[in-house]
């Protein structure tokens, strides 16, 4: 390197200076939508605390674009701690908020006082009016900031309050400088639609275009809308809500016997989540089981079928609303959730729910148990065509594996478990329908070196390679028995190891495994956390920390215990499912390589025999990042 | 989980050489400071330690009566070990081996191997076991304020962080071990020439 590093190169950003260096972590940078969707979304949260009725957003000409709403406008008195006044806080410092706390907010989309500030400093130009206690102020920002002081502009009616905010983007941060319209207007009207009786309204000043949407029924005309033109069962939407302390969910489903283009949109807070997560998944468990009980009730199910939720869920249209006080994406663009006790939230109040619902609508219940049950035949028949190897056939399976029943292999998973105490948990906790067991005895040989020919001469390798149906070293994935093989290791170091050795007798010996993403790592919780009757579980150490100020936040009763997992042994069978087996709260991993990437290079330098040297190397450099365990 | 990617079904997708490097080094880091090496003041690897203080909690001096080896065994994984049994039976069989320490630290009652096969030893329900008065050394100051005391693994007792070794133990019975990127061997010497050297 030429230039030098020492400790002067070392930069501490600032500010808004991070936004700006790093757009990408913050916002979406092919168009500015996003900023649209923080603006907006801070108005819409002031909707759904109660404060605004509407919302109003007008697109100009020269490029720019302001979102007004009637709420109680931004605070403009002066911050006891910082100095400055709210208005400027918001605007300039990440970080700073009014929704971490629950006291303002109950539930609201923004969780980390970043949003507006990133508009900010992705805008050549920002300016901002509040209407507030009678007065009207406006301040104006340039590039992120200050350029003219909050001051006070005229006077208003004490009861006129609210917030406008015009922003230009500025064209150096994104692909293309110019909002999407279409996109722009269905995040509006999903808003409209989910905050029922607020009134949105978009002008857009090229087009001369004005649209006004009001719902005051919400989801299901929502829904129907979208749907227009295709057949739907049932002929009214199922609808229904449920709201409790923490949480609230709004929901509209259908089926579109004949296809079409399916609507499947979940919101948190009012935020669309396209990738899904916990809510969806809630949803999609609760409808399942709704739809089973009530085929077992009527005995539709002809004999040797099985629903699964992807044939309940194959031709259905939802729209998903949940409201969460505490919610967890990932990452700021928010587009999956992750909070966990969503989904067991969701999938109770739906199956109850449409359990109720099916009972009431015979007519339509059978219809769609109709619907499920097709699915499932035709799943079953296409599944057969692709035979399994039974134990009859070739080399017998070995005897510790606990193998499923369905021999779909789309849907089915083996999980490698360390130690034959944990094995037997995991037999117990698993669905014996399309989850396999496989307890491996202490740590398999390290065949990173070893001749693809001889390493089937290592009893654990042999096993493995018997149950996942694929010979070593070959490129034929045809006998391939299960979709998805999992390594489940202790959270200790040990497990540690043995999934790493695995990891290097798969990326040595089963490389198409590896490249078709067949590979999995489960990641079982590391601690218990008891307060009273209620028990949570945390991945790790920062989720713990989260978890224990929750509750601390929230002043529960009661004494809180933690307890640390040494192994999965340690777990009842119980906890093993909740927390790791079942697809609907666990955590699973994906491992994926990449070709050209030095993943064989590192794992060479970790595990092979003859270079010692270079792993005391490594050890010395990386060691002081390591999470040890002890 | 820095670059952990999401897609539907709730999967998270890793690259394998993240995951493996992160695993590997936790347990490389580990195996290096908590089982492998021993600690340079008292020249005891963790597993030694504990076996040493709990016998010594179970008043198994070198005055009074053995125990049953089980009994020490269950204390230790039980108390401040959590690991298998069977491993730590044999750290304690080698401490009892006249041919494999210079100079024992525990004095066994009954099959405890033989020189030509070591691992000959009695299951641990048959044998019994006491400490050596070679461990006083070890252990002679430890009411006395000379060591820190940390958390057993889930934090309900406490366990010396070393032995106050009035000698250098660590010369005195050698040791051998292989951890991840180094190893340690340690050759036995005679009590005498280290005591007035």
């Amino acid at each position: 390197m030429a230039s030098k590093y020492d400790a002067a190169s070392i930069e501490v950003l600032t500010g808004l200076e991070p936004v700006r260096k790093r757009p990408g972590m913050y916002t979406q940078t092919e168009r500015p939508n996003h900023l649209a969707q923080e603006v907006i979304d801070n108005s819409v949260d002031e909707a759904i605390a109660g404060h605004a009725s509407r919302v109003d957003v007008i697109l100009y000409k020269d490029g720019s674009l302001s979102v007004s709403d009637d709420g109680r406008g931004m605070p403009v008195d002066i911050h006891p701690e910082e100095g400055i006044s709210g208005v400027e806080l918001i605007m300039t410092r990440l970080h700073a908020g009014g929704k971490f706390s629950n006291k303002n907010y109950q539930f609201s989309g923004g969780l980390h006082g970043v949003g507006v500030s990133v508009v900010n400093a992705l805008s050549k130009q920002l300016d901002v009016w509040i209407k507030r206690d009678g007065k009207e102020y406006n301040m104006s920002f340039s590039g992120g900031d200050k350029k003219v002081e909050l001051e006070e502009v005229g006077t208003v009616g004490k009861r006129n309050t609210g917030t406008t905010i015009r922003f230009w983007p500025d064209p150096k941060y994104f692909d293309s400088p110019k909002f999407s319209v279409t996109r722009l207007k269905h995040v509006l009207r999903a808003k409209a639609v989910l905050c029922s009786g607020l009134t949105v309204t978009f002008q857009d000043e090229k087009s001369g275009e004005e649209i006004q949407w009001c719902y005051e029924d919400g989801l299901s005309s929502y829904l129907l809308d979208e749907l227009k033109g295709f057949e739907i069962l049932p002929p009214e939407p199922f609808i229904g809500s449920m709201k409790g302390n923490e949480e609230a969910v709004d929901w509209a489903v259908v089926w579109l016997p004949e296809g079409g283009e399916p609507v499947t949109e979940g919101y948190v807070n009012l935020i669309p989540t396209p990738q899904g997560g916990t809510h969806v998944n809630g949803l999609r468990s609760g409808l399942t089981e709704a739809v089973r009980e009530f085929c077992e009730f009527r005995n539709l199910v002809p004999r040797g079928i099985k629903i699964t939720p992807d044939d309940v869920w194959e031709k259905v249209s939802f729209v998903l609303s949940v409201k969460l006080s505490d919610p967890q994406f990932s990452g700021q663009t928010k587009e999956r959730l992750g909070s966990r006790e969503c989904a067991p939230f969701v999938s109770g109040v739906t199956k109850d729910a449409f359990s109720l619902w099916l009972s009431q609508h015979v007519d339509l219940g059978e219809k769609i148990a109709e619907l499920a049950i097709a699915n499932a035949q035709s799943r079953q028949r296409a599944g057969k065509k692709i035979e399994r190897k039974k134990i009859t056939q070739g080399p017998a399976l070995p005897g510790k594996l606990a193998d499923c029943t369905s021999q779909d292999s789309s849907r089915t998973e083996l999980f490698l478990v360390e130690g034959d105490s944990a094995g037997g948990s995991a037999k117990q906790a698993r669905d014996k329908e399309f989850q396999a067991i496989m307890p491996l005895r202490g740590k398999i040989l390290n065949t990173w070196e070893v001749d693809p020919l001889q390493v089937l001469s290592s009893q654990e390798v042999h096993d493995i390679s018997v149950a996942v149906g694929v010979d070593p070293g070959s490129s034929d994935l045809k006998g391939l028995r299960y979709g998805k093989v999992c390594v489940l290791a202790d959270a200790d170091s040990d497990g540690a190891h043995i999934a790493t050795l695995l990891c290097a007798l798969f990326l040595r010996h089963f490389k198409p495994l590896v490249e078709h993403g067949h590979v999995f790592i489960a990641m079982p919780p590391l601690y218990r956390v008891d307060v009273g009757k209620e028990v949570y579980y945390a991945l790790d150490e920062a989720e713990k920390q989260g978890v224990l100020d929750r509750i601390t936040a929230e002043n529960k009763k009661g004494k809180v215990n933690v307890q640390r997992f040494k192994g999965l042994g340690e777990m009842n069978p119980l906890q093993l499912r909740e927390t790791t087996l079942a697809p609907d709260t666990r955590r699973l991993v994906q491992l994926t390589i990449e070709a050209g990437d030095n993943t064989s290079q590192i794992i060479d330098m970790m595990l092979a025999k003859k270079r010692a040297a270079d792993r005391k190397k490594w050890l010395e450099q990386k060691g002081d990042k390591a999470e040890v365990v002890a | 989980m820095s670059d952990t990617e999401m897609n539907y079904e709730g999967i998270e997708q890793l690259p394998l050489k993240e995951f493996t490097e992160k695993a590997y080094l936790n347990y490389s880091m580990y195996v290096i400071l908590d089982r492998a090496l021993p600690f340079i003041g008292d020249g005891l690897k963790p597993v030694q330690r504990r076996i040493i203080y709990a016998m010594s909690e179970l008043g198994l001096s070198a005055v009074s009566k053995h125990k049953k080896s089980a009994r020490t065994v269950g204390d230790v994984i039980g108390k401040f070990h959590p690991h298998g049994d069977s491993a730590c039976y044999e750290a304690m069989v080698l401490m009892a081996q006249p041919f494999s320490y210079r100079y024992p630290l525990v004095d066994g009652q009954g099959n405890f191997g033989s020189p030509d096969d070591p691992k000959s030893f009695a299951a641990m329900r048959y044998t019994e076991s006491r400490l050596s008065r070679f461990a006083q050394i070890l252990l002679g100051e430890i009411d006395q304020g000379t060591v820190d005391w940390v958390p057993n693994f889930d934090g309900t007792l406490s366990e010396p962080s070393m032995l106050p070794a009035r000698l250098p133990h660590v010369l005195l019975n050698g040791t051998t071990g292989f951890a991840v990127g180094m190893a340690t061997y340690i050759p036995p010497q005679n009590i005498r020439e280290v005591t007035s050297a």
